[in-house]
Protein backbone atom coordinates (compact mmCIF):
# COMPACT_ATOMS: atom_id res chain seq x y z
CA UNK A 1 0.00 0.00 0.00
CA UNK A 2 1.57 3.27 -1.05
CA UNK A 3 1.99 6.14 1.32
CA UNK A 4 -0.75 7.94 -0.31
CA UNK A 5 -3.57 5.27 0.02
CA UNK A 6 -2.37 4.66 3.69
CA UNK A 7 -3.05 7.81 4.85
CA UNK A 8 -6.29 8.01 2.84
CA UNK A 9 -6.97 4.72 4.83
CA UNK A 10 -6.37 6.81 7.95
CA UNK A 11 -8.37 9.75 6.98
CA UNK A 12 -11.30 7.44 6.29
CA UNK A 13 -11.04 5.74 9.49
CA UNK A 14 -10.76 8.83 11.37
CA UNK A 15 -13.58 10.67 9.83
CA UNK A 16 -15.50 7.51 10.45
CA UNK A 17 -14.99 7.95 14.35
CA UNK A 18 -15.71 11.33 13.86
CA UNK A 19 -19.03 10.65 12.73
CA UNK A 20 -19.87 8.61 15.38
CA UNK A 21 -18.94 11.34 17.67
CA UNK A 22 -20.98 13.98 16.04
CA UNK A 23 -23.92 11.57 15.74
CA UNK A 24 -23.83 10.94 19.34
CA UNK A 25 -23.17 14.09 20.88
CA UNK A 26 -25.96 15.76 18.88
CA UNK A 27 -28.57 12.71 18.77
CA UNK A 28 -31.92 13.45 20.32
CA UNK A 29 -35.02 11.23 19.97
CA UNK A 30 -36.33 11.49 16.42
CA UNK A 31 -32.68 10.49 15.27
CA UNK A 32 -32.45 7.23 13.40
CA UNK A 33 -29.66 4.66 11.80
CA UNK A 34 -30.38 6.33 8.83
CA UNK A 35 -29.28 9.96 9.86
CA UNK A 36 -26.13 8.48 10.76
CA UNK A 37 -25.50 6.77 7.58
CA UNK A 38 -26.38 10.23 6.16
CA UNK A 39 -23.56 11.57 8.56
CA UNK A 40 -20.90 8.85 7.48
CA UNK A 41 -21.66 9.14 3.42
CA UNK A 42 -20.84 12.82 4.02
CA UNK A 43 -17.45 12.29 5.57
CA UNK A 44 -16.88 8.90 3.32
CA UNK A 45 -17.45 11.27 0.04
CA UNK A 46 -15.03 13.79 1.61
CA UNK A 47 -12.28 10.89 2.02
CA UNK A 48 -13.26 9.70 -1.81
CA UNK A 49 -12.10 13.38 -2.92
CA UNK A 50 -8.77 13.03 -0.87
CA UNK A 51 -8.35 9.46 -2.44
CA UNK A 52 -9.72 11.12 -6.17
CA UNK A 53 -6.88 14.10 -5.35
CA UNK A 54 -4.25 11.67 -4.13
CA UNK A 55 -4.77 9.11 -7.48
CA UNK A 56 -4.18 11.84 -10.01
CA UNK A 57 -1.29 13.32 -8.36
CA UNK A 58 0.21 10.10 -8.40
CA UNK A 59 -0.97 9.43 -12.10
CA UNK A 60 0.63 13.16 -12.58
CA UNK A 61 3.82 12.05 -11.41
CA UNK A 62 3.60 8.44 -12.84
CA UNK A 63 3.18 10.28 -16.31
CA UNK A 64 6.11 12.81 -15.57
CA UNK A 65 8.83 9.76 -14.49
CA UNK A 66 7.27 8.19 -17.83
CA UNK A 67 8.30 11.30 -20.56
CA UNK A 68 12.02 11.64 -18.85
CA UNK A 69 12.70 8.21 -18.89
CA UNK A 70 11.43 8.31 -22.79
CA UNK A 71 13.36 11.26 -22.82
CA UNK A 72 16.68 10.04 -21.53
CA UNK A 73 16.38 6.95 -23.62
CA UNK A 74 15.98 8.96 -26.08
CA UNK A 75 18.55 11.26 -26.15
CA UNK A 76 21.03 8.20 -25.32
CA UNK A 77 20.59 6.66 -28.38
CA UNK A 78 20.76 9.72 -30.50
CA UNK A 79 24.56 10.46 -28.39
CA UNK A 80 25.15 6.67 -29.03
CA UNK A 81 24.42 6.98 -32.66
CA UNK A 82 25.26 10.50 -33.44
CA UNK A 83 29.09 9.63 -31.68
CA UNK A 84 29.94 6.24 -34.40
CA UNK A 85 28.46 8.30 -36.93
CA UNK A 86 30.68 11.95 -36.38
CA UNK A 87 34.15 9.32 -35.92
CA UNK A 88 33.17 8.38 -39.44
CA UNK A 89 33.34 12.21 -40.72
CA UNK A 90 37.21 12.45 -41.09
CA UNK A 91 37.31 9.31 -43.06
CA UNK A 92 34.47 10.93 -45.28
CA UNK A 93 36.16 13.64 -45.72
CA UNK A 94 39.44 11.61 -46.94
CA UNK A 95 36.85 9.85 -49.88
CA UNK A 96 35.20 13.07 -50.84
CA UNK A 97 38.57 14.22 -51.62
CA UNK A 98 39.56 11.40 -53.62
CA UNK A 99 36.67 11.06 -55.43
CA UNK A 100 37.32 15.12 -56.58
CA UNK A 101 41.13 14.56 -57.03
CA UNK A 102 39.41 11.85 -60.10
CA UNK A 103 36.89 14.03 -61.09
CA UNK A 104 34.32 11.66 -59.73
CA UNK A 105 31.51 13.90 -58.99
CA UNK A 106 28.60 11.76 -58.42
CA UNK A 107 30.25 9.75 -55.56
CA UNK A 108 31.93 13.04 -54.49
CA UNK A 109 28.45 14.14 -54.10
CA UNK A 110 27.26 11.64 -51.80
CA UNK A 111 30.10 11.47 -49.53
CA UNK A 112 29.36 15.38 -48.71
CA UNK A 113 25.95 14.81 -48.10
CA UNK A 114 26.67 12.39 -45.53
CA UNK A 115 28.71 15.00 -44.05
CA UNK A 116 26.39 17.65 -43.83
CA UNK A 117 24.09 15.14 -42.13
CA UNK A 118 27.37 14.77 -39.60
CA UNK A 119 27.36 18.32 -39.32
CA UNK A 120 24.16 18.08 -38.18
CA UNK A 121 24.49 15.42 -35.48
CA UNK A 122 27.30 17.80 -34.54
CA UNK A 123 24.80 20.95 -33.88
CA UNK A 124 22.09 18.27 -31.98
CA UNK A 125 24.77 16.61 -29.74
CA UNK A 126 26.23 20.54 -29.12
CA UNK A 127 22.59 21.51 -27.99
CA UNK A 128 23.49 21.74 -23.98
CA UNK A 129 27.70 21.58 -24.02
CA UNK A 130 28.79 24.47 -25.83
CA UNK A 131 31.23 22.36 -27.58
CA UNK A 132 31.58 24.44 -30.56
CA UNK A 133 31.99 28.32 -32.19
CA UNK A 134 28.60 28.38 -33.59
CA UNK A 135 29.99 30.74 -36.02
CA UNK A 136 32.67 28.40 -37.79
CA UNK A 137 29.93 25.51 -37.43
CA UNK A 138 27.78 27.93 -39.25
CA UNK A 139 30.70 28.91 -41.91
CA UNK A 140 31.07 24.89 -42.61
CA UNK A 141 27.39 24.56 -42.97
CA UNK A 142 26.76 26.89 -45.56
CA UNK A 143 30.03 25.93 -47.49
CA UNK A 144 28.99 22.60 -47.60
CA UNK A 145 26.33 23.98 -48.95
CA UNK A 146 27.56 26.00 -51.73
CA UNK A 147 29.61 23.45 -52.13
CA UNK A 148 26.82 20.59 -53.04
CA UNK A 149 24.96 23.43 -55.14
CA UNK A 150 28.19 23.49 -57.37
CA UNK A 151 28.70 19.97 -57.55
CA UNK A 152 24.92 19.13 -58.37
CA UNK A 153 25.67 21.85 -61.28
CA UNK A 154 28.10 20.21 -62.23
CA UNK A 155 26.83 16.64 -62.73
CA UNK A 156 23.60 18.52 -64.45
CA UNK A 157 25.84 20.38 -67.02
CA UNK A 158 24.75 23.63 -65.96
CA UNK A 159 28.35 24.31 -64.98
CA UNK A 160 31.48 23.09 -66.82
CA UNK A 161 33.63 23.74 -64.59
CA UNK A 162 33.93 24.20 -60.87
CA UNK A 163 36.65 25.50 -57.90
CA UNK A 164 37.71 21.59 -57.16
CA UNK A 165 40.47 23.05 -55.15
CA UNK A 166 38.68 25.10 -52.86
CA UNK A 167 36.06 22.45 -52.35
CA UNK A 168 38.76 20.41 -50.98
CA UNK A 169 40.44 23.06 -49.04
CA UNK A 170 36.80 23.42 -47.87
CA UNK A 171 36.74 19.49 -46.27
CA UNK A 172 39.97 19.85 -44.91
CA UNK A 173 38.68 22.74 -42.77
CA UNK A 174 35.70 20.41 -41.74
CA UNK A 175 38.01 17.47 -41.20
CA UNK A 176 39.97 19.56 -38.56
CA UNK A 177 36.55 20.98 -37.02
CA UNK A 178 35.00 17.49 -36.17
CA UNK A 179 38.59 15.96 -34.97
CA UNK A 180 38.66 18.81 -32.81
CA UNK A 181 34.85 17.89 -31.87
CA UNK A 182 35.63 14.49 -31.48
CA UNK A 183 38.69 15.31 -28.88
CA UNK A 184 36.30 17.83 -27.19
CA UNK A 185 33.44 15.18 -27.06
CA UNK A 186 36.26 12.99 -24.83
CA UNK A 187 37.79 15.40 -22.55
CA UNK A 188 33.92 16.67 -21.86
CA UNK A 189 33.06 12.77 -21.10
CA UNK A 190 36.62 12.04 -19.16
CA UNK B 1 12.04 39.13 -60.56
CA UNK B 2 14.42 40.14 -57.23
CA UNK B 3 12.89 41.87 -54.42
CA UNK B 4 13.46 45.43 -53.77
CA UNK B 5 15.12 44.55 -50.06
CA UNK B 6 16.95 42.67 -52.14
CA UNK B 7 18.12 44.87 -54.74
CA UNK B 8 18.87 47.47 -51.52
CA UNK B 9 21.16 45.26 -49.97
CA UNK B 10 23.03 44.89 -53.14
CA UNK B 11 23.64 48.26 -53.69
CA UNK B 12 24.74 48.73 -49.77
CA UNK B 13 27.44 46.07 -49.90
CA UNK B 14 28.17 46.90 -53.78
CA UNK B 15 29.02 50.67 -52.19
CA UNK B 16 31.18 49.08 -49.50
CA UNK B 17 33.05 46.74 -52.07
CA UNK B 18 33.58 49.95 -54.13
CA UNK B 19 34.99 51.63 -51.27
CA UNK B 20 37.66 48.66 -50.73
CA UNK B 21 35.88 48.20 -47.02
CA UNK B 22 33.90 44.79 -47.96
CA UNK B 23 36.56 41.64 -47.43
CA UNK B 24 35.31 38.72 -49.89
CA UNK B 25 36.31 35.66 -50.60
CA UNK B 26 36.20 33.10 -53.33
CA UNK B 27 34.03 30.07 -53.08
CA UNK B 28 33.98 26.90 -54.95
CA UNK B 29 31.97 28.46 -57.72
CA UNK B 30 34.82 28.11 -60.56
CA UNK B 31 33.93 32.36 -60.71
CA UNK B 32 32.65 32.70 -57.31
CA UNK B 33 32.68 35.10 -54.32
CA UNK B 34 31.52 34.62 -50.76
CA UNK B 35 31.22 37.59 -48.33
CA UNK B 36 30.83 36.42 -44.19
CA UNK B 37 28.57 38.81 -42.32
CA UNK B 38 27.51 38.41 -38.64
CA UNK B 39 24.10 38.06 -40.17
CA UNK B 40 24.78 35.27 -42.43
CA UNK B 41 26.62 34.73 -45.68
CA UNK B 42 26.53 36.31 -49.14
CA UNK B 43 27.20 34.80 -52.63
CA UNK B 44 27.15 35.36 -56.24
CA UNK B 45 28.62 33.67 -58.97
CA UNK B 46 28.54 34.35 -62.72
CA UNK B 47 28.52 31.18 -65.22
CA UNK B 48 28.33 29.38 -68.54
CA UNK B 49 25.84 26.92 -69.28
CA UNK B 50 26.97 24.89 -71.98
CA UNK B 51 24.28 23.40 -73.03
CA UNK B 52 21.96 26.10 -73.60
CA UNK B 53 24.23 28.75 -74.33
CA UNK B 54 23.29 31.19 -71.89
CA UNK B 55 25.13 33.26 -69.32
CA UNK B 56 23.99 33.02 -66.20
CA UNK B 57 24.08 35.24 -62.82
CA UNK B 58 23.20 33.74 -59.07
CA UNK B 59 22.81 35.43 -55.94
CA UNK B 60 22.82 33.19 -53.30
CA UNK B 61 22.11 34.42 -49.36
CA UNK B 62 22.86 31.91 -46.46
CA UNK B 63 21.48 32.67 -42.80
CA UNK B 64 23.30 32.78 -39.28
CA UNK B 65 22.70 28.79 -39.28
CA UNK B 66 24.46 28.07 -42.44
CA UNK B 67 21.31 27.63 -44.38
CA UNK B 68 20.58 28.72 -48.05
CA UNK B 69 17.49 31.29 -47.37
CA UNK B 70 17.77 33.06 -50.33
CA UNK B 71 18.74 32.18 -54.22
CA UNK B 72 18.09 34.15 -56.97
CA UNK B 73 19.62 32.53 -60.66
CA UNK B 74 18.95 34.81 -63.60
CA UNK B 75 19.39 34.49 -66.96
CA UNK B 76 21.44 36.60 -69.96
CA UNK B 77 18.22 36.54 -71.94
CA UNK B 78 16.21 37.76 -68.95
CA UNK B 79 15.06 40.99 -70.16
CA UNK B 80 13.25 42.15 -66.40
CA UNK B 81 16.96 43.98 -65.76
CA UNK B 82 17.87 41.61 -63.20
CA UNK B 83 20.48 40.38 -65.21
CA UNK B 84 22.22 43.38 -65.87
CA UNK B 85 21.90 44.24 -62.01
CA UNK B 86 23.65 40.72 -60.83
CA UNK B 87 26.20 40.95 -62.99
CA UNK B 88 27.72 44.56 -62.27
CA UNK B 89 27.62 43.62 -58.55
CA UNK B 90 29.23 40.54 -59.38
CA UNK B 91 31.76 42.31 -61.34
CA UNK B 92 32.36 44.58 -58.73
CA UNK B 93 33.02 42.21 -56.69
CA UNK B 94 35.58 40.42 -58.74
CA UNK B 95 37.16 43.73 -59.22
CA UNK B 96 37.65 43.79 -55.68
CA UNK B 97 38.82 40.92 -54.81
CA UNK B 98 41.93 40.95 -57.64
CA UNK B 99 42.30 44.52 -56.99
CA UNK B 100 41.89 45.15 -60.40
CA UNK B 101 41.39 48.75 -60.59
CA UNK B 102 44.35 49.28 -57.57
CA UNK B 103 47.01 47.27 -59.97
CA UNK B 104 45.92 49.32 -63.37
CA UNK B 105 46.33 52.88 -61.00
CA UNK B 106 49.82 51.56 -60.08
CA UNK B 107 51.03 50.40 -63.49
CA UNK B 108 49.97 53.83 -64.46
CA UNK B 109 51.93 55.75 -62.09
CA UNK B 110 54.84 53.09 -62.25
CA UNK B 111 54.98 53.55 -66.16
CA UNK B 112 54.59 57.63 -66.19
CA UNK B 113 57.15 57.48 -63.04
CA UNK B 114 59.73 55.93 -64.82
CA UNK B 115 61.96 56.21 -68.28
CA UNK B 116 62.67 52.42 -68.44
CA UNK B 117 60.18 49.62 -67.31
CA UNK B 118 60.37 46.13 -66.93
CA UNK B 119 63.20 43.77 -66.43
CA UNK B 120 65.69 41.89 -69.13
CA UNK B 121 65.33 38.47 -69.22
CA UNK B 122 67.99 36.52 -67.10
CA UNK B 123 71.42 35.55 -69.01
CA UNK B 124 71.67 32.40 -70.55
CA UNK B 125 73.91 29.72 -68.57
CA UNK B 126 75.82 29.06 -71.67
Amino acid sequence: MSREQRITVYIFLGLSVLSVIIFTLFKNEKSTYLDFISVWGSFASLSAFVFLFFQIKSQKSINEESNRAIKETKNLLIKLFSISDISKGTKIVEQAQTFLRLNKFESALLRLKDLKEILIYIKHYNTKKNLINLNEYADHVSNISIDLLNINDKIIGKKSTINVSKVISNLEEISTFISDFELKIKDNDS
Amino acid sequence: MIPENIKDLIAKLKEKTKNNNAKWQTSSGENEFQIKLDAGKIVIDSFHNEYDNEWYVSFGIYNKEGNEVIRNTVEQSDISGDYELLLDFHETVQNSYLKTDETINKMIFEINGKDEVGEIDSPLPF
